[in-house]
């Protein structure tokens, strides 16, 4: 996958989504990259962060292949 | 034809491990290529397990949605309230406490069942049912004990 095919967290999460994931409400208060890196509540928070991304991923992933079947059945 | 119907006996009355198990179940099923009908009791049940599905282990991946929902006839896996999802499955799994109409146009049936009374009773009756089907089909009744 190429860098500019990851998608950003907050394009994946829709609205309303916000309150399960906590993503949109994560805010990275660090002095520098340094501390923010070895910061295990970063840490911990970056995991929830993809937790619950994952599954928003999976579904938008499904979606985008079910509308390409879709089309190509069409054809 | 139903070639095949199991009964999965979980411990407890939990519906929460009811639905852990179909998932479980659903995931094996996809591993084989398998298409799967998950027979919901209502709304609720169905986003339950909808949410469940796509919580399942993060590297898995098991692509499905709900009935009457876009694309619904594409889904490998497929949750609905309707006890006649509308084309034959390979697996159909039923989480009501009702004998699914029609349910001889799918491969496998799974019954998964929880030792409350409310459940048990209904599931007893439909073993019934199912076993004069395999019996008609010559096809295989099977009964699991789950700890």
């Amino acid at each position: 996958m190429m860098n500019n095919q990851i998608p950003m967290l907050t394009d994946i999460i829709e609205p309303g989504d916000s309150d399960k994931s906590g993503v949109h409400r994560t805010k990275i208060k660090a002095e520098t990259i340094t501390t923010a890196l070895t910061d295990d509540n970063l840490n911990q928070k970056i995991e929830h962060a993809i937790d619950a991304a994952l599954p928003v991923i999976k579904r938008q992933l499904h979606q985008q292949l079910l509308s390409a079947l879709s089309k190509d059945d069409n054809q | 034809m139903v070639n095949r119907v199991d009964f999965y006996m979980i411990s407890g009355i939990d519906n929460q491990a009811r639905l852990q198990f179909a998932c479980k179940l659903t995931s094996k099923a996809r591993s084989l290529n398998n298409s799967v009908y998950l027979f919901a009791k209502d709304l609720q049940e169905s986003e339950q397990l909808d949410d469940m599905l796509w919580n399942q282990e993060a590297s898995g991946f098991i692509g499905h949605g709900l009935k009457n929902q876009e694309f619904d006839q594409l889904q490998p896996v497929l949750i609905g309230q309707d006890a006649n999802p509308g084309k034959s499955f390979d697996l159909f799994i039923n989480l009501t406490d009702n004998m699914p109409v029609e349910v001889e146009n799918n491969q496998r049936v799974a019954e998964i069942l929880h030792q409350a009374p409310d459940c048990l009773t209904p599931g007893r009756e439909r073993y019934k049912i199912y076993k004069t089907i395999c019996k008609n089909n010559n096809s295989e009744l099977n009964y699991h004990e789950l700890g």
